[in-house]
């Protein structure tokens, strides 16, 4: 297991540094995106209104806040005057190629309602498999439409189902 | 509350049996429940008590997980027969899933969340399952694999992965309304708590109108809990009640102390192997087995036993725990002050300085405590938070809680910054140097600011 707190840490200055992201749904997606492509740490997701969401990583964030390593903004983080992530160069290059991936999977595309659609269907692909249930655009849409009614239509969620597919199963 | 549509689920899932109670006056259940009830790992949390070492503080808090655990039951039921669906419920259910489907599934659930809970509750949770592990990760494993609960689940035709799944963060979206009753917005969990720990406590920091509380929540067509407009009171009420009995009961200054002595105590007796064996087998943060025989055992005496053994052999955290001494709270502070924390700063760093050790002659908790969770939906985006809903208008948003109240709007922007510093009574000379040397470096700092300003 990688520190969970150090990678947040790692995740949200790499995200400012290389991309200029610092807003939360960007941390929370891509911290959701690298737990399930297989980075071992151990933030839990639940389906939240914007797609999946980890509570503990804004518990964490209070804490680093309270350590002055984090000044919390209203939808945003900047680093704080404490600042400093403790992790081995290994695991920081195991975070960066994961959040490489990420980024290509989105297209590049830190647009709000593109990280939504994007975690919630990983979201209700990876619920199905954790139930024994067919993965299929069908499957995933249903899911999707119990979650979040008529917000996104089939054609909506056709392309990043099928990129979404095509990353998982490599 | 809509008492009919209460008792037509209850008729309907076959809820014969009632248990008197202080609360809610009824708590009924089904054959099939009190099957569960009846079962030993159910009935051991008789033996955890709900807030732990608070009766050292509120002398009547000696009630168990095993009667909130009976309230969760009933405050679920209640919230789910009075929320409001909106047109497109046939989305939620189907002919495969019914809402009595729901309904049962959300019970199973509300009665077995705590059925995991170690001894006094969250102190030995961190140090005994590690840091990715929790009480409810036990629970889960409990309800899909102890046969004379996962049994009863399966007999009315629901796989108990489902009833463990709610108890996670991986759940159906589809169960996302049932989630939002057992811990989320709606917190029946909390909704229980907060009356019956105050009523066992005998105080009034968690009271709140439970009554109009549980009819308060609608649904949007996004599925969205959302609170009626003429509701909004009642909402503030629930918040203040909780942040006045966090404030009050759990983060009390004397039961932080005896909390933060017992998890050292707990750890100090996993570390020299004289713990009980508690018969949860973990390997990289996963459950791997639990023995039922052993963990039927592991309760809150069975710590108690260990804590006599060691009083009579002169443990100073031992005698603390059997009250003959006591801790000295030597800073206190809820602000976020930047003075403050660097007061708090600078005491810990003089209490090491004098050869003190964190741990074993002084203690920390910090904790920031935010009015309301549902701050947690704000987390990503401030346009949907709690939705706010006029139901004379056919349900149209007409803006969140925030905007909505102007109590919860000012509370929002400033959370508690709980700081506290506790330090063992071998060790309180030492530390009330400390103390007198910075509040005299502060007169004399004040003064000199004076001068200057004169």
């Amino acid at each position: 297991m990688i520190d969970r707190k150090e990678a947040l840490k790692y995740v949200l200055s790499y995200l400012k540094q290389h991309h200029r992201q610092n807003s939360k749904i960007a941390i929370q997606k891509t911290m959701y995106f690298l737990k399930e492509s297989g980075l071992p740490v151990s933030y839990s997701f639940g389906a939240h209104t914007y797609g999946p969401f980890s509570k503990e990583i804004m518990h964490d964030a209070d804490q680093l806040e309270m350590e002055d390593e984090l000044i919390i903004k209203n939808v945003s983080y900047d680093l704080g005057s404490a600042f400093q992530v403790d992790l081995s160069q290994d695991d920081k290059d195991q975070i960066e190629q994961h959040i490489q991936n990420f980024i290509d999977l989105i297209n590049h595309n830190f647009d709000f309602n593109n990280l939504e659609i994007y975690g919630s269907v990983i979201y209700c692909r990876q619920i199905l498999k954790k139930f024994d249930e067919p993965v299929n655009l069908d499957n995933v849409y249903r899911e999707l439409k119990s979650w979040k009614g008529s917000k996104y239509s089939y054609s909506d969620v056709r392309p990043v189902y099928e990129s979404v597919k095509d990353y998982f199963a490599l | 509350m809509k008492v009919a549509k209460i008792m037509n689920l209850l008729n309907e899932i076959n809820a014969k049996h009632r248990f008197r109670d202080p609360i809610y006056g009824y708590i009924y259940v089904t054959p099939d429940e009190l099957e569960i009830i009846d079962t030993p790992l159910f009935q051991r949390l008789r033996r955890i008590h709900q807030l732990a070492l608070n009766k050292y503080v509120y002398p009547t808090a000696e009630h168990t997980r095993f009667v909130h655990s009976l309230g969760v039951l009933q405050s679920a039921t209640n919230i789910f027969s009075s929320i409001q669906y909106p047109q497109s419920s046939t989305q939620i259910y189907s002919p495969t899933e019914s809402i009595i489907d729901h309904f049962k599934i959300l019970r199973f659930c509300a009665l077995l969340h705590d059925i995991g809970h170690l001894p006094f509750s969250h102190a030995p949770e961190k140090l005994l399952l590690g840091d990715n592990l929790t009480h409810e990760n036990v629970s889960q494993y409990i309800i899909e694999n102890y046969p004379p609960i996962k049994d009863v689940i399966e007999r009315n035709e629901i796989n108990p992965k489902i009833v463990s799944s709610l108890l996670s963060d991986e759940y159906k979206p589809k169960h996302r309304i049932l989630k939002n009753i057992i811990s989320g917005d709606f917190d029946a969990d909390r909704a229980d708590y907060l009356l019956r720990d105050s009523y066992f406590c005998g105080v009034q920091y968690g009271v709140f109108d439970q009554t109009r509380y549980v009819s308060s929540f609608r649904l949007t067509s996004d599925l969205e809990p959302a609170i009626e407009s003429g509701n909004v009171h009642t909402i503030e009420s629930f918040l203040l009640a909780r942040f006045w009995f966090y404030m009050q009961v759990p983060f009390h200054r004397t039961r932080k102390g005896f909390d933060k002595v017992l998890e050292q105590y707990i750890t100090n007796l996993h570390e020299q192997g004289r713990l009980p064996n508690f018969g949860i087998h973990i390997t990289e943060s996963q459950i791997q087995e639990i023995d039922f025989k052993k963990f039927f055992l592991f309760d809150d005496p069975s710590i108690i036993e260990c804590i006599k053994r060691d009083y009579l052999n002169d443990d100073e955290f031992a005698k603390i725990l059997m009250r003959e001494k006591h801790l000295h709270p030597i800073f206190e502070s809820n602000t976020y002050d930047k003075k403050v924390k660097q007061e708090y700063l600078e005491t810990i760093r003089r209490l090491r300085s004098q050869g003190l050790e964190q741990d074993r002659d002084f203690f920390l908790f910090t904790k920031k405590v935010d009015l309301h969770k549902l701050s947690d939906r704000a987390d990503e985006s401030p346009e949907n938070i709690a939705p706010v809903v006029d139901k004379e208008r056919d349900d149209m948003v007409k803006g969140n809680l925030i905007e909505e109240s102007p109590i919860i709007a000012s509370l929002q922007a400033s959370p508690a910054y709980i700081r506290k510093i506790y330090v063992m009574p071998g060790s309180s000379q030492i530390a009330d140097d400390v103390r007198k040397q910075m509040d005299h470096e502060r007169q004399l700092r004040e003064q000199t600011e004076k001068e200057i300003h004169d």
